[in-house]
């Protein structure tokens, strides 16, 4: 008898908690804006993770404004923008500015920054096969072997996917008459490769299980996360954005998903998508992001900030006032036209 | 009585899916689908108040609402005049009752299309409480009428938890292109990514199933320690799913246990990581058969002789399949819409394809699905979705017909 009141008083209480927890949220629907002061929401690549969850805690103290992360694949976050519902977000930032340029404007942003620029690298451990013989010059031969596991991600969700098929094809094609290895160990190192994820950030939890030997990462996730990581050559890495090197690195292409990419130095882009319902805070961030403390945060974690903040000449207009006394207005960011 | 009435049944559950898949067409068509979910609540309404409304009101309420058309406080006071006319036709009571029926009706349209509008600016608390409203007086209308409150109410309130997981459910497949669902349809990779996920689930099933069964039986039978296990059967409901497909990398990874079993990205880590999320289903469903088991029988049987081996297989399985069976349906369910697990341990597998008659690479559907709408956008990667349903739909509805005694239809 007195246990089963105790139950039924348990219950009971528990009930009416529960109860009163939901009346004090006052609504279901409410689009969770973290209990009414000022907040923004920015839909970012997998790679910027890491520096951004830094710059969030700094950001916040500084602009009083509340950041809410969404971390997706490069083209996934940009057409979580572009597609039905079409999400509010205040800042999107792509691995990618031309997924930016492509599909973002003008529908549903009127301008675009570059920001920073990130080169290729292969990410491994101290277990990882063949970890003690890996480096610039081994790499492309421990790649191939067969007994290796070595994963990049998906080339038709993400960029990192698409570029690591580039840089392997990368080799095998001659700069200055000069190249790393030849058509068929290029085609060796691709069929080698598995699709591991459908974003590069993942790979990093599947290579620190041992699963996985080696991954296609950014230099970037080596400064940031607790892996090693080889430093690639530039006519391979995608990092210089050179007349030169863009021109080798567009000799590249892939086709992935129905789309065909074409090898380019690595640029970030960033924008304010007109889907945001906090548009001013979301300038704020990409304002932040271009002065000094956002920079270093960038650099901190094995990104090159693009300074000042690179923005087209053909949407200048649109770019917010306190985010184009930061920037400049450019035809073409080195070889890239914008 | 039960062989009767569902023959004389059958045709009537058909001809109500029927009735709602065109109700659902047309109010689609006409960009209504509101007016589709009143409907829908309607006819549940109706059906319990008897055959004869049940058949010919909802077709009546149907063409009603979409002459209103648009507004919510129309559909209100509509729906509650109707559910009254309802209960009017099916009660045998003399007419004066149905004046004074049809008074109150009136009234109590009136009534919520004032407060609907009211009601609805307070957003989803205003929706419910109108809803609330709507129910308990439909169900007092129903009453006062003499037409069974009870079976009105909760067949009102059962019609709106349907139409919460029905509605989305439709809606994806209604808004479809049929053009472009076609094309999915003939393309190979579709084609390889439905068979394994057909293929997977069923092994990971069979797998947690063969496992499962005797712990299940075990903790029907019950032993010192059962609620400790019970909770830990339960503890992969609770996992995020990206964390369960790490679980079983680090598990079977580098310095952990069984480090050269070949998991990634593999058919057979893809299995694993399947069975990991689905085993709760499986365990949960088969210990309910075997405790809805009467003791005494595998008593009787071991009392004339039978070993526990054959009391097992002759008396007590036997009993139980049908909760075995379920616990299967739920845990294949369940590996079929695994995404997270699946995204992280087996992205990209080789499977062996018999249409093609060696191994293909192959995407598990909720992995191929979220590809394609980052490769192709939201209408291919829909259409890729709308198949997956309809194809799991026909699948639930064969095992139903074929595996349960009675058809499993009513």
């Amino acid at each position: 008898m007195t246990e089963q009141r105790t139950r039924r008083g348990f219950l009971a209480t528990t009930g009416a908690a529960a109860a009163v927890g939901l009346a004090g949220c006052a609504s279901l629907t409410g689009s969770g804006d973290g209990g009414g002061g000022d907040s923004i929401t920015i839909f970012h690549a997998g790679s910027l993770g890491a520096p951004w969850e830094e710059a969030e805690a700094k950001f916040e103290d500084e602009y009083d404004i509340e950041v809410d992360r969404e971390p997706a694949g490069s083209v996934d976050s940009t057409r979580k923008v572009t597609e039905e519902p079409h999400k509010a977000a205040d800042v999107l930032g792509t691995s990618d500015f031309r997924l930016i340029r492509n599909m973002v404007v003008p529908d549903y942003g009127k301008w675009y920054g570059i920001f920073a620029t990130n080169a290729m690298t292969i990410a491994y451990t101290s277990d990882s096969k063949y970890a003690e013989e890996f480096g610039p010059d081994t790499w492309y031969d421990v790649l191939a072997r067969d007994d290796v596991s070595v994963a990049h991600s998906d080339p038709a969700a993400d960029p990192n996917g698409y570029r690591s098929v580039m840089t392997m094809k990368l080799g095998a094609i001659e700069l200055d008459g000069e190249k790393l290895y030849d058509q068929s160990q290029a085609q060796t190192l691709i069929d080698n490769a598995k699709v591991g994820a459908s974003a590069e950030s993942s790979l990093i939890q599947q290579l620190q299980s041992g699963k996985l030997d080696y991954a296609w990462e950014y230099q970037s996730a080596g400064a940031s996360r607790d892996v090693q990581t080889v430093d690639l050559q530039p006519e391979v890495d995608l990092s210089k954005a050179t007349q030169k090197y863009a021109d080798h690195y567009a000799n590249a292409t892939v086709t992935a998903g129905g789309n065909e990419y074409t090898g380019a130095p690595i640029a970030y882009g960033i924008t304010v998508p007109n889907t945001g319902e906090n548009q001013d805070g979301g300038a704020k961030w990409i304002e932040y992001m271009a002065t000094d403390p956002g920079k270093q945060v960038m650099k901190d974690n094995g990104f090159q900030p693009v300074s000042p903040l690179v923005v087209p000449k053909s949407h200048e207009d649109a770019v917010p006032d306190n985010v184009m006394t930061r920037a400049t207005a450019k035809e073409s960011l080195g070889p890239l036209d914008l | 009585m039960s062989s009767n009435s569902r023959i004389a049944t059958r045709p009537l559950v058909l001809a109500g899916v029927v009735v709602q898949l065109a109700a659902f067409a047309v109010s689609l068509e006409l960009g209504e689908p509101t007016a589709y979910a009143v409907f829908a609540v309607l006819s549940a309404g109706a059906l319990a108040l008897g055959t004869l409304p049940g058949l010919f009101v909802p077709p009546l309420a149907f063409v009603l609402l979409l002459a209103l058309g648009g507004s919510g406080f129309l559909y209100a006071g509509a729906g509650g005049a109707l559910l009254l006319a309802l209960a009017l036709i099916a009660t045998d009571r003399p007419p004066r009752k149905g004046v004074v029926g049809l008074a109150a009706a009136v009234a109590i349209g009136a009534l919520l299309y004032v407060s609907w509008g009211f009601l609805a600016d307070f957003g989803l608390v205003g929706y419910a409480l109108a809803l609330v409203g709507f129910v308990a007086l439909a169900g007092a209308l129903a009453a006062v009428a003499g037409a069974g409150g009870f079976d009105t109410v909760f067949a009102l309130v059962g019609a709106c938890i349907l139409l919460a997981l029905g509605l989305p459910i439709l809606m994806i497949v209604g808004r479809q292109d049929p053009g472009l669902v076609l094309e999915k349809a003939a393309n190979p990779e579709v084609q390889r990514s439905f068979y394994l996920t057909i293929f997977a689930p069923l092994l990971a099933t069979l797998f947690t199933l063969s496992l499962g069964v005797p712990l299940a039986y075990l903790l029907a039978r019950g032993f010192p320690g059962r609620p400790l296990v019970e909770s830990l059967v339960d503890l992969p409901l609770v996992v995020p799913h990206s964390v369960a497909g790490l679980a079983v990398l680090f598990a079977f990874g580098r310095n952990a246990a069984f480090p050269n079993m070949d998991v990634y990205p593999t058919l057979l880590g893809m299995v694993l990581a399947m069975a990991f999320v689905s085993a709760p289903f499986a365990v949960n469903a088969a210990r309910e058969g075997f405790e809805a088991t009467d003791d005494h029988l595998a008593w009787a049987a071991r009392s004339l002789g039978a070993n526990r081996w054959e009391t097992f297989k002759r008396v007590e399985a036997p009993l139980a399949v049908r909760g075995v069976l379920t616990g299967g349906v739920l845990a294949w369910a369940r590996c079929v819409s695994e995404f997270g697990a699946v995204a992280v341990v087996a992205y990209n597998v080789d499977v062996f394809y018999p249409p093609a008659g060696s191994d293909v690479t192959a995407q598990h559907a909720p992995v191929y699905i979220f590809r394609t709408f980052t490769s192709q956008g939201l209408d291919d990667s829909g259409a890729v979705a709308a198949l997956l349903l309809v194809l799991v739909a026909v699948i639930f509805v064969v095992v139903r017909t074929v595996a349960y005694d009675d058809g499993g239809w009513p």
